[in-house]
């Protein structure tokens, strides 16, 4: 999957609007929790390089490697949907915080 | 295995895939996610400001989800191929009883999750004394729900990840750096 050049340049854009969108609302609102979900989303690509790195690439005739492979995609896929739902947590504890009871 | 299926339609091309089974491996931690979330959602609901009511998330609720996830670990770290060993082709004479063993214990284990949610759902959530006086309110009850559907979200998050571990894809070569 060659990834062209126009992909790169308009996915990098994407998360640099991403990135400017969480910093403004945090600093807008004073309400630096939701700086938790970019941190997520940040640590979530990790389990899959580790593992990546930890099975054994070079010799493609056994097939161990396999196990430790599919758990670190089993753990990247736990932190992209667990960053959504520390969205979902994080505007909870500041609604309670403000005192309102609208969720 | 060819001429003697079960059933009358084949078998799909895409489901022998190497993309299929990374997918599933994917689908299967996106599902353990939502389950937790739910329960850790509804924990932190109860110990906020917003929950006006007495019921709380105490420890007890934590057993359930506790029992699910070593079942589903202990169910995900057997190989497959040691359930239907014989004693010619491996070299311990009692591999296949004792993968079955454990096995039925990891099934034990998650259907124990299952069943311990239930019960805490029914004994603390919906039984109720004199201790609530007004009647049923939805999000005391969301509190045990969220157990049962936690639960049963890391059952099917157990049940997608075996099915794609034991896909069978045909000589797949890792050629990555």
């Amino acid at each position: 999957m060659a990834a062209g050049l126009k992909t790169i340049i308009a996915l990098s854009f994407v998360l640099a609007i991403g990135f400017l969108l969480v910093i403004l609302s945090s600093a807008l609102f004073h309400n630096y929790l939701p700086l938790l979900v970019v941190a997520t989303y940040v640590i979530a690509p990790l389990p899959n390089w580790i593992c990546g790195r930890c099975a054994n690439p070079d010799d493609f005739m056994e097939n161990a490697g396999n196990a430790v492979i599919d758990f670190g995609r089993f753990c990247t896929g736990f932190l992209v949907v667990m960053g959504i739902g520390t969205l979902k947590i994080s505007i909870t504890w500041r609604l309670e915080d403000a005192g309102t009871s609208k969720i | 295995m060819s001429s003697h299926r079960l059933f009358r339609f084949p078998k799909p091309a895409w489901l022998n895939s190497a993309t299929t089974r990374t997918a599933g491996v994917y689908l299967a931690g996106a599902l353990f996610s939502l389950g937790a979330f739910f329960f850790i959602d509804a924990a932190t609901y109860s110990h906020s400001n917003l929950n006006a009511s007495l019921f709380h998330i105490t420890f007890i609720d934590w057993i359930p989800l506790i029992c699910s996830s070593l079942g589903m670990l202990v169910i995900n770290s057997i190989e497959k191929t040691r359930l239907s060993a014989d004693s010619f082709s491996y070299s311990g004479s009692g591999v296949a009883w004792k993968a079955r063993l454990v096995l039925f214990l990891g099934f034990a284990l998650m259907a124990g999750g299952l069943a311990g949610s239930v019960t805490v759902m029914v004994l603390k959530y919906l039984v109720r004394d004199e201790n609530e006086g007004e009647g049923a309110n939805f999000m005391t009850l969301w509190l045990g729900i969220a157990n049962v559907v936690a639960n049963a979200l890391v059952m099917l998050s157990s049940i997608v990840l075996w099915v794609s571990q034991n896909m069978e894809d045909d000589y797949t070569y890792n050629l990555a750096l």
